[in-house]
């Protein structure tokens, strides 16, 4: 496996690093690389080393979300619901849906006549998922489908609803996914996807950088003794495109009507966009 | 940090929460299963909606786009696309109203008065405020649950400690006052002095009524007496 790692353990500066890493994956493009945090990997590789990651944390997955954004991460996706214009009788498709946060209220508002699709690429976040939904007594209207949101395998035109939380800057191909996406959604449907974002203010930056590249990686390996999958959190939230590409990938998909909020000083922001 | 959202986390955990401690909760749920109710509070034109199951209500508080015929950064997140609120129920009221909203009884009133709105599903308001009004809280419980017996009947003690001590505070407050008013600061005059004064208007007032009566007669006197003394001299 080719790869060209980039040194992250010095303290240099995190912008530095990720302009490093970014002006890497460039050239690396040619070369059939991507990137997986700062370091670069064969692309064919990607998806497994982040089934890597997201297997290792799974077990203690939602214990982890609430310890590193002090519960935060709930609010977001209160947010995202209620931009969501669920109602009675809608099909949600909940996408890289993982333990299944947005899937256990959206099971509740679309109800019987209605269904959610907790899909995820990864069995054991799936399994946790199922075992955490069905404990909550959320069983009738849920669907759970594994599946790589590059190429989803579900009709045309099948979902009124299709959700994405923190899952889209793990995708391989993104603009890949935000196609097979596109092509899934009924028309008049709407794709919410929440992700990690650019900070609105510098000084918030500096705060976030610290607080993930040294507080993050430490809390990991305190609370879930796995220091390098939160050190790669980190570094694929640097990695992730910024605000406006992310709505100008929406549009080249397809999407109309994109818009986005900035969520927490631009530190996580919601995208939306419609297929008409 | 959407502020609404966080508001309407906390009032749907306390919500729930509560909800656990009458054991008939089930039961006033049931009829709401799978119902949605709206409310828009006026004239803030702020909208929440509920969604009821069989075990639970979810509070959401929908959120309107952005702007979307510009593309840039919106920190607007009020108001909601009136389409996105598609409910069973939808009640428009306004803010002041609120407390009326209990007494079902109020209702055509409320109506009446331009203060209260119901599209769709009456009886899903109606079940709702049966819910409100029927489950049954009791603070010591919930705070034996939540504390442990100890802490509970602690507080529940002090809680009726202050509530006496405060009763005895407002109702000898009242009576020192009044005691402060008439005896010391002598803004307000004692019971006996209002007594001797309205004897003393009555004493004032005979005296006054005898006068006028004997000026009358005087005046009478006077001018029969000019009377006589003109017929004399013709
Ligand atoms: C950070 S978790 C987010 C889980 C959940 N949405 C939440 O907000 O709590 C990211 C999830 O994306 C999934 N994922 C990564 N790449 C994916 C892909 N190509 N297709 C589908 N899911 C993917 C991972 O397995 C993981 O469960």
């Amino acid at each position: 496996m080719a790869t060209a790692h980039i040194d992250n353990t010095s303290d240099a500066s995190a912008a530095d690093t990720v302009d490093q890493a970014k002006l890497s994956t460039d050239n690396a493009e040619q070369a059939e690389q991507t990137h997986f945090g700062f370091k670069q990997v064969d692309t064919d590789k990607k998806e497994s080393l982040v089934a890597e990651v997201f297997h290792s944390v799974a077990a203690k997955y939602d214990v982890m979300n609430d310890v590193m954004s002090l519960g935060v991460h709930r609010i977001w996706k209160r947010f995202t619901i209620d931009s969501s214009g669920a109602r009675k009788g809608h099909h949600v498709l909940d996408l890289a849906g993982g333990t299944g946060d947005l899937t256990a209220k959206f099971s509740r508002i679309v109800g019987k006549e209605g269904s959610v699709t907790l899909s995820d690429i990864n069995p054991s976040m799936l399994e946790v998922g199922k075992d955490k939904l069905r404990d909550m007594g959320l069983v009738e209207n849920i669907k759970y489908v594994e599946a790589n949101a590059e190429d989803l395998p579900f009709p045309d035109n099948s979902f009124d609803i299709v959700t994405m939380a923190f899952g889209l800057r793990n995708v391989t191909h993104k603009e890949n996914a935000l196609a097979s996406i596109y092509r899934v959604l009924k028309p008049g449907g709407r794709l919410l996807v929440l992700e990690f974002s650019k900070p609105t203010s510098t000084a918030l930056e500096k705060i976030y950088d610290a607080y993930s590249f040294y507080l993050l990686p430490k809390m990991g390996k305190l609370v879930a003794d796995d220091e390098e999958s939160y050190r790669y959190l980190a570094e694929s939230i640097r990695m992730h495109p910024d605000q406006d590409t992310l709505e100008a990938m929406m549009q080249t998909a397809g999407f109309e009507g994109t818009s986005y909020t900035n969520l927490t000083g631009g530190i996580v922001a919601l995208h939306r966009g419609y297929k008409y | 940090m959407p502020i609404a959202q966080l508001l309407s986390g906390a009032a749907e955990l306390t919500a729930n929460e509560l909800l656990q401690f009458d054991s008939d909760y089930q039961t006033y749920l049931a009829p709401l299963a799978e119902k949605s109710l709206a409310i828009t509070l006026l004239p803030v034109d702020l909208t929440v909606v509920l969604f009821f199951t069989a075990e639970r209500i979810d509070i959401s508080v929908p959120v309107n786009a952005p702007d979307t015929k510009t593309t840039t950064y919106k920190n607007d997140t009020s108001d909601a696309n009136a389409d996105d609120i598609a409910c069973d129920c939808h009640l428009t009221l306004q803010i002041s109203a609120l407390s009326e909203l209990r007494d079902t009884n109020q209702l055509t009133k409320l109506i009446k008065q331009d203060k209260l709105d119901i599209v769709g599903d009456l009886r899903v308001a109606q079940h709702l405020s049966a819910l409100i009004n029927g489950i049954n809280l009791d603070l010591t419980e919930i705070l034996t649950v939540k504390l442990g017996d100890v802490p509970a009947h602690t507080i529940m003690g002090v809680t009726h400690q202050i509530q006496s001590y405060l009763r005895y505070v407002h109702e000898h407050a009242q009576i020192t006052l009044g005691e402060a008013l008439i005896e010391e600061k002598k803004w307000v005059a004692s019971p006996l002095a209002i007594a001797n004064y309205c004897d003393e208007v009555t004493d004032t007032r005979y005296w006054c009524d005898r006068i006028a009566a004997r000026i009358q007669r005087l005046e009478r006197q006077q001018a029969q007496a000019t009377h006589d003394d003109v017929g004399s001299e013709k």
